[in-house]
């Protein structure tokens, strides 16, 4: 790949990144938990990819990215107020540009009349925003350019005096922190049509700010290069934001542009207005050395008396502008802090900071290293297992280092385990736009509340989640939730809400999908069913079991609850999808309350706790998520049938006695019943058999390594793991070993235990 | 964007009213035009400027330094409110910019 193609992919990347940023600040804004900061990064997201694009000469984003950005721009300054209606043509914008980054990275062409609308829409806004200003010289809005927010010129009302702008006083903010910024900024910001007094007034935005400008090299007219930069602004900040949001001003430019920016304690003011800078900055960096972090302190007075304050006396565009920021609390980020500690991991937190610092690796790299820590994990254990074979005494001084190394590894595993970890959010972030589709197409008014977004889980499990989870809530929005006029005949309000949360539950992802509509027609569900042939007419079904019909294989979508076009799939496929990561998935439904669906997924499919069993000598996993319950069989609770066939009693049902053995070809012998563990498994499609094995030796976490990577597929093994003593265990495929045994086995119940899972 | 450039002649010397908009793309025209107007005593007619970009100051700067450079007057004139908060966000003044020092 050469250089600008990677170049342009890493902007796609961020692309991605920065959209979803869009739609999650949108969402924010909808719901009216939007704060300053929120619009902030909205604008800068859009901001990000205009720049990026114009980089690439993508002009029609540009374009569409520039009128949106202006628009946002004047929610940024509080001109426009983030309505219901604006909202709405803001993620629908939001949704335009998403699909211009498409057609931009993969070719073809976006919906230009939509897009035409939609900029005629945003334009109108910033009319409607401008109406009560004084005429703009030049609309920023007139498009194409990629200057025009950037020489905004909100700042016409400011009145004038010497060097200093103070108008702390008009934001009725205190600064507690107190920074020295040095900005130096290089022509290299400028060709990048980033302005200095951009930055400056966000500064201004931050609290109260003296700046000083050095003009010392400044060349003579001869000399000059006119798009060069020679001035150094010195900047004394006093501000109730702490340092991240000081740099978060400059984020834009840090790399083009000399930038430092350092705490400053209070009582050395006088020293620090040294003349010398240089003096100053090293007193200011003594000084802020001891904590390092921005002192807190009292209260600032703005400096009347001094040559260089200035007041502002028409606030009216810059207050505006500033409005927003100091009325933002500390607390903005505490929600967002919030959400990561649901998700149990700082990672969150940091990004809610704003600054979290990433670095993009190759996922062959990481995966190469997780199978390096299993191998590791294997290699430890085997090696504490030779040593004690070997006679080494529990207590001796070796065997604590055992210990501590078999805690050592286990850290490493999961730390390894955590760098594929991924937030579900990149999953739930594709939702809001899907449920404003099918609400669109179904005619129905749906809200969409997400929770847990924070909540980690491995890539590959995220990845295979994304399809299952849109099924479930086109199903919930489509056939869950009744049209805005059964609602309000009902008593509910119009808008239905779908639900989405993501919980960490016993080592393992819980997602619950919830719609508040009519609840699962049962009625209706077993009448289908019985039409199918799924079930017999006469079956008496619990509601559980007549809810759980709707995953059953033919229940398909062509008969639907709902009288609604065929638009979902068939849950069979949901179920066996979630049931391939080794989930379940189940529901809840109360009639005319809403029905919940409830995936349960491993967090990991690198590792996986089995059940360790002896088959003849050798040494079988059977993954723990399809066990049930484990017996011993009974004489007389085991029947023959047919053939070799058996079946074994559990209380008042029977199911097919599975010889593991004998299927993997152990043995060509019946093992004897009696004799052995019958293991209760339930099967992908809900059928329950009991698999026979010789006997249990423990529960165990393995590393999964695949067989057909290390040697080729094996009909009944779904994968391998090493075990403590070197030798390799088969992990036992449950599905494919039930199938091939099942003669017409499960002829007494099958139909209810379908049912009844 | 209309740029005046009307120059007329006044006790102090010419007039050069400044375009509306100094902007990062006005900035090389507008160092042109100064030095094609060196030599002379100059007054910047700021009255009309809506947009003031920081290296338009810049070349204000060093326009300025240049004329003190060469004994000649430099003054701005009647600065619109635009181009006084243009400058005073940069932690300037129409002041500052007429006594910055030669540099070099």
């Amino acid at each position: 790949m050469d250089a600008m193609a990677e170049i342009r992919q890493t902007f796609f990347e961020e692309c991605a990144e920065q959209l979803a940023e869009l739609e999650a600040g949108l969402l924010a804004i909808e719901n009216g938990e939007a704060d300053s900061d929120t619009v902030n990064a909205v604008f800068r997201a859009v901001h990000s990819i205009k720049g990026g694009a114009g980089a690439f000469c993508l002009d029609d984003l540009v374009h569409f990215a520039h009128v949106f950005e202006t628009t946002l721009d004047e929610m940024r300054t509080g001109r426009l107020d983030s309505s219901e209606k604006v909202v709405k043509i803001m993620l629908r914008s939001a949704d335009a540009l998403a699909d211009l980054v498409t057609a931009a990275r993969d070719g073809g062409t976006a919906d230009a009349e939509r897009n035409a609308g939609l900029i005629d829409e945003l334009k109108g806004l910033v009319a409607l925003a401008k109406g009560e200003e004084p005429p703009a010289p030049t609309a920023a809005a007139s498009g194409g350019s990629t200057d025009g927010p950037v020489y905004d010129d909100g700042m016409g009302d400011f009145d004038f005096t010497p060097v200093a702008v103070d108008i702390s006083d008009l934001m009725g903010i205190g600064g507690d922190n107190k920074f020295r910024i040095v900005f130096k900024p290089s022509p290299r910001m400028y060709a990048k049509a980033n302005e200095a007094n951009r930055v400056l007034r966000d500064v201004y935005a931050l609290g109260e700010a003296k700046v000083s400008c050095n003009t010392s090299e400044v060349p003579l007219l001869t000399a000059i290069d006119p798009e060069g930069a020679y001035l150094t602004f010195t900047i004394e900040l006093s501000t109730a934001e702490p340092e991240e949001k000081v740099r978060e001003v400059f984020e834009f430019v840090e790399f083009d542009c000399d930038l430092s920016i350092e705490a400053v304690l209070d009582e050395p003011d006088g020293d620090i207005e040294a003349d010398d800078p240089d003096i100053a900055e090293i007193l200011a960096r003594i000084r802020a050395a001891p904590d390092g972090e921005p002192a807190p302190e009292p209260a600032h007075e703005p400096d009347e008396e001094a040559p260089v304050a200035a007041k502002a006396s028409q606030p009216e565009p810059e207050h505006a502008k500033a409005a927003p920021k100091p009325a933002a609390p500390p607390a903005p980020s505490a929600p967002a802090a919030a959400k990561a500690d649901a998700g149990g991991d700082g990672k969150g937190g940091a990004s809610a900071g704003g600054a979290a610092q990433t670095i993009r690796v190759d996922l062959e790299r990481v995966d190469r290293l997780i199978d390096l820590v299993g191998e590791l994990v294997i290699h430890q254990v085997m090696l504490s297992q030779r040593a004690y074979q070997a006679g080494l005494a529990r207590a001796s001084d070796v065997a604590v280092g055992f210990d501590e190394l078999e805690q050592l590894t286990r850290e490493i595993q999961d730390s390894v385990m955590a760098i594929r970890a991924q937030p579900v959010k990149s999953v739930f972030q594709r939702l809001p736009r899907l449920v404003r589709e099918v609400a669109d197409i179904s005619g129905k008014q749906v809200r969409l509340v997400t929770e847990g977004e924070w909540t980690e889980v491995d890539k590959t499990v995220i990845e295979r989640l994304a399809d299952p989870l849109t099924h479930m809530i086109r199903n919930a929005i489509d056939h869950g939730l009744e049209k805005p006029a059964d609602r309000l005949a009902a008593g509910k309000p119009e808008e239905g809400v779908v639900r989405v949360a993501a919980m960490h539950r016993s080592g393992r992802i819980v997602i619950e999908i919830s719609d508040d509509g009519a609840g699962i027609n049962r009625k209706r569900v077993k009448e289908t069913a019985i039409k199918k042939g799924l079930v017999p007419a006469e079956a008496n079904l619990s509601d559980e079991e007549t809810d759980n019909l709707i995953f059953l294989p033919g229940f398909s979508t062509a008969d639907k609850i709902s009288s609604l076009s065929g638009r979902g799939v068939g849950m069979d496929v949901v179920k066996r999808s979630i049931q391939a990561l080794g989930g379940r998935v189940s529901i809840t439904s109360r009639p005319g309350k809403g029905s919940t669906f409830t995936m349960s997924l491993p967090l990991t499919l690198a590792v996986l706790d089995g059940m360790i069993v002896s088959v003849g000598d050798q040494t079988v996993v059977v993954p723990l998520t399809a066990i049930i319950e484990t017996l011993q069989p009974k004489a007389s609770e085991v029947k023959s049938f047919g053939g070799d066939a058996r079946l074994v009693q559990v209380r008042d049902t029977f199911m097919p006695l599975v010889d593991v053995a004998r299927e993997l070809g152990y043995s060509h012998d019946l093992a004897s019943a009696t004799g052995g563990v019958a293991i209760l498994v339930e099967a992908e499609n809900g059928a329950r058999s009991a698999l026979l094995v010789d006997g249990i030796q423990g529960q165990r976490q393995v590393v999964i390594k695949s067989l057909e990577a290390n040697y080729g597929r094996v009909p009944g093994i779904a994968a391998a793991t090493i075990l403590g003593d070197g030798r390799v265990a088969l992990i036992l495929d449950v599905d494919a070993v039930v199938a091939t045994s099942r003669v017409e086995g499960n002829f007494f119940n099958s139909g209810m235990k379908h049912a009844a899972e | 964007m209309a740029r005046k450039s009307t120059k007329t002649s006044s006790a102090e010397g010419t007039v050069y009213a400044l375009p509306e908009v100094l902007d990062l793309k006005a900035a090389t025209p507008l160092a042109e035009k100064l030095m094609s107007l060196r030599g002379q005593n100059i007054v910047l007619d700021a009255s009309k400027v809506e947009r003031l970009g920081t290296q338009c100051v810049q070349i204000l700067i060093a326009a300025a330094a240049t004329w003190k450079d060469e004994m000649a007057a430099f003054s701005i004139a009647e600065p619109s409110d635009s181009f006084t908060s243009g400058l005073q966000v940069l932690g300037l003044t129409p002041q500052a910019i007429l006594e910055k020092e030669v540099a070099q």
